[in-house]
């Protein structure tokens, strides 16, 4: 064996900063996801996996093969890495206190209530939603969650809906019961999300700043938290446009508490991060 | 008032100003209506009067001068033309003292019926002084003209002018009572809109000292805690953004110590094979050390049997050499028993002649038997050849046997003094060896105690790692968990940084409307944008990585993942059976 594999040739596998310009750029036009100069670390590390998992030798072989181009699969895998996917059951409740209690009840008497939950990640928000007009709409009255990510990873573990039983916390107990179903041999520890709530949520690929609305039908509720604050002010503002464009009269676009869009007339805002569709 | 809002406090101030306003023109409304009156009584009755006593008076002039015309006039009919004009003049007369009547004072009234009674008893004269002059008595009329028409006109017009005295006294009387109304009107005024004026200023004053010292204290308090907020949020992006870059860079080394950690697994297995191949390399050691022994032993035997051979090795050779001597013997004895068959030879060659001689009698019947016999004598001839070729060889063997005898017998006692030597020295070896192998047999034993134990550390080491690599893997989860949650964190809180500035700029507006564009000046460069904290330097922080060939990297990447795997359950399919329907 000779010199202990441990010791030997420790170097640098460092990002230059050519390349991550590089990066920087290409996910900005793909996603529009803007990454500030200063996060050179998070592009290296969260690319840092797939360079070796590809053998590659370094971040410029890595640059060379994407620049080669052709290869969508890998420009896919290179978004999905980029992506930061942070949510949870119930996540900022006030926004599902005031669903429940003042949105639902006001929705009036249409044939059925439509909700986008954009940008879903791994789907807790999308349940969630589903778990919710389940639970409070008028019986008998139909409702559809579409969930739509661009991160083609993240979909698929949302679409499984399986999560590891310590989530369960996030979940309040009347929901929890209703709504999910534990494991045990094979899957112990983790929990389902129930088959009911499951189907009424549909999936897709979606890419924000395409121009076009996924669906085909205009939404009551549109939920986007924590999605604007990785865009810069220009997508921010074609994405008011766009789901002003989805939502129905007086539907509802849902922000999060930390953002901001420009309401430019399109929206009322009736509490903090719920926007009413002028 | 505490309690009102904005709205209620300044509609109040308002309010008070509006009233007062009203007071005031109420007031001056009345003033000027009392004023019209006074006016109306100077313009409609006092100047009236005047104005009709003006008229009259030039009736009267008229009068007067119908009357001369009257006079001059030399027909009776001129004259009565002129009586008809004055007649009607005195219609006049009699209709603008009725009218004066109306609109008199008492006093008035009273001098106008003495006009009236005057002016009857002029105009009456005047009549008969025209009736005089028609009847062509001209000089009586010229003479009633000037000395009776002329004083009573006097006299009248004295009237007249009496009651314009009093109507212009009067005039001036409501003048001046007039300025005096007005003057009253003007401080009255004048004192109600002060203390209207007074009353709401210092009302005003009051409500919007209050209302500013209650704003500026919200502005105090919304500037100090812009500011607070501002910096804290500025704060906690820039700590966010630390969080990130740190949950990155714990990623990152979790990642190497992954690799690391891998690295020391496939090491322990190793080493773990190698302590087993040396336990049994050593129990096999022991088995050959232990069969070494018994050899070495064996061999010790061997050793002696060796010298026990060498000295039956030099009997032997005695014995054999006594052989040899016998041998001799022997072949001298064929020696001898050659020297027979050569007389032998010699006998058959004499037949075989003697034979040849009788065949050649015997003519052609002897020719067969002369072959036989020539036959014969070639056989004996070579009989003879070979026997003396025995004997030289018998002599030569003779020699050599003896030779080998006696060097035989030199060399066999070389090589038994030597092979005693060697012997000795064999038994001092294999001596040696014996104890060494005893000694081998002792450290092989302990050696295969050690690699025993060895393998025992390595599979519970190996068992360890394993531990350590599940809770590496469950770390490596949390860890892209933290650094996704401190990366969203990080990135809300930038946005949240970047509204703190808005309510600041918000703020600052505030303070702009209350206070004018000066104060907020103050306030702009008092709350100057504090250096947003330089994202720490990290250049210290090194990267690590292993300058391993791709191939190898690629190799490697795969049994972390299986690692990982193994030691962090895989998330089940939704249709997995362990899941109950709800």
């Amino acid at each position: 064996m000779g010199t202990p594999k441990l010791l030997r040739d420790f170097v640098h596998f460092a990002l230059a900063a050519d390349d991550f310009r590089y990066f920087q750029r290409l996910v900005h036009e793909l996603a529009g996801i803007a990454i500030a100069e200063r996060k050179s670390d998070l592009i290296a590390s969260r690319l840092r996996a797939r360079v070796i998992e590809l053998g590659l030798g370094s971040y410029a072989e890595y640059r060379e093969r994407l620049e080669a181009g052709g290869d969508a699969e890998e420009l896919q895998v290179f978004v999905n890495l980029l992506t930061t996917n942070k949510t949870e059951f119930f996540r900022e409740i006030q926004h599902f206190s005031y669903l429940v209690d003042e949105a639902l009840p006001a929705l009036g008497q249409g044939a059925r209530v439509d909700a986008w939950c954009a940008a879903c990640s791994t789907g807790e928000e999308a349940y969630t939603l589903a778990m919710l007009l389940g639970d409070h709409l008028a019986p008998g009255r139909r409702f559809e969650v579409l969930a739509t990510d661009i991160d083609t990873k993240v979909l698929q573990v949302a679409r499984n809906g399986v999560y590891k039983a310590g989530r369960l916390a996030e979940i309040p107990v009347g929901y929890r019961e209703r709504h999910t179903a534990r494991g045990r041999g094979g899957a112990a520890g983790f929990f389902k999300i129930g088959d009911e709530t499951h189907r009424a949520v549909r999936f897709a690929a979606h890419n924000l700043i395409a121009p076009e609305v996924p669906g085909g039908q205009a939404f009551d509720l549109i939920f986007c938290r924590n999605v604007f604050i990785y865009f810069d002010r220009a997508t921010v503002a074609q994405l008011a446009l766009k789901f002003h464009r989805a939502l129905k009269k007086g539907g509802l676009l849902f922000i999060s508490h930390t953002e901001s869009i420009p309401a430019g007339g399109l929206y009322e805002a009736i509490r903090p991060s719920v926007l009413r569709k002028r | 008032m505490k309690n009102w809002s904005l709205k209620q406090k300044i509609v109040a101030i308002l309010s008070i100003f509006i009233l007062s306003n009203f007071v005031v023109l109420g007031m001056g409304l009345k003033q000027l209506s009392d004023a019209d009156g006074t006016t109306d009584r100077i313009v409609q009755s006092l100047a009236a009067r005047v104005a009709l006593a003006a008229k009259l008076k030039y009736n009267q002039t008229l009068m007067a001068l119908q009357i001369r015309d009257g006079v001059l006039e030399a027909t009776a009919d001129g004259t009565r033309a002129v009586m008809k004009r004055l007649e009607s003049e005195h219609t006049d007369q009699e209709e603008m003292i009725s009218a004066f009547g109306r609109i008199a004072s008492e006093e008035g009234k009273a001098a106008s019926a003495v006009y009236r009674k005057e002016m009857n008893e002029w105009y009456d004269t005047s009549v008969q002084l025209m009736e005089a002059n028609a009847n062509g008595r001209h000089e009586e009329a010229v003479g009633m003209l000037k000395n009776r028409t002329a004083p009573l006109r006097a006299k009248m017009a004295e009237t007249l002018d009496g009651i314009v005295k009093l109507n212009a006294d009067r005039m001036d009387e409501a003048a001046r009572e007039a300025n005096v109304q007005f003057e009253h009107a003007v401080i009255e005024l004048l004192t109600i809109s002060l203390v209207a004026l007074l009353l709401g200023t210092m009302l005003a004053t009051v409500v919007l000292s209050r209302l500013t010292r209650s704003i500026q204290n919200v502005i105090d308090t919304l500037q100090g805690n812009a500011e607070q907020v501002a910096a804290a949020s500025s704060e906690i992006a820039s700590s966010s953004e630390e969080l990130s870059q740190a949950a990155t860079e714990q990623a990152a080394s979790l990642e190497e110590t992954s690799s690391a950690l891998e690295e020391i697994s496939a090491m322990i297995g190793k080493s773990s094979e190698n302590a087993g191949i040396t336990a049994s390399k050593s129990s096999e050691s022991q088995a050959k050390a232990e069969e070494g022994r018994h050899a070495v032993e064996q061999m010790l035997a061997s050793m002696g049997e060796i010298s026990q051979s060498n000295e039956a090795i030099v009997a032997q050779v005695n014995a054999s050499n006594q052989q040899m001597g016998e041998i001799v013997r022997v072949i001298r004895e064929i020696g001898d028993k050659t020297k027979v068959i050569n007389e032998i030879v010699f006998q058959t060659k004499l037949l075989s002649f003697n034979a040849s001689v009788e065949a050649a009698r015997a003519g052609d019947h002897g020719k067969g038997f002369a072959v036989v016999a020539e036959e014969v004598g070639n056989l004996a001839q070579m009989s003879g050849n070979a026997a003396s070729e025995i004997s030289e060889m018998l002599s030569s063997s003779i020699g050599k046997v003896e030779g080998i005898v006696s060097d035989t017998k030199s060399k066999v006692h070389d090589l038994t003094e030597r092979g005693k030597r060697k012997v000795q020295n064999g038994v001092e070896v294999a001596q040696q060896c014996s104890v060494l192998l005893k000694d081998i047999v002792g450290n092989v034993t302990r050696v295969a105690g050690l690699a025993q134990e060895i393998s025992h550390g390595s599979a519970e080491q190996s068992q360890g790692v394993g531990e350590i690599n599940k809770a590496m893997a469950q770390l490596d989860s949390v860890t892209q968990q933290n650094a996704s949650t401190s990366e969203e964190a990080a990135s809300a809180a930038e946005e949240l940084s970047a509204q703190a500035e808005n309510l600041k700029d918000t703020v600052i507006e505030l303070v702009r409307t209350v206070q004018g564009s000066d104060a907020a000046d103050r306030v702009t460069t008092a709350a100057a944008p504090k250096a947003r904290r330089a994202s720490l330097a990290r250049d210290n922080v090194v990267h690590l990585k292993k300058a391993v060939k791709p191939a190898q990297r690629a190799e490697r990447a795969q049994p972390l993942k299986a690692a990982a795997g193994a030691g962090f359950a895989p998330v089940p399919s939704r249709d997995d059976e362990g899941f109950q329907d709800v």
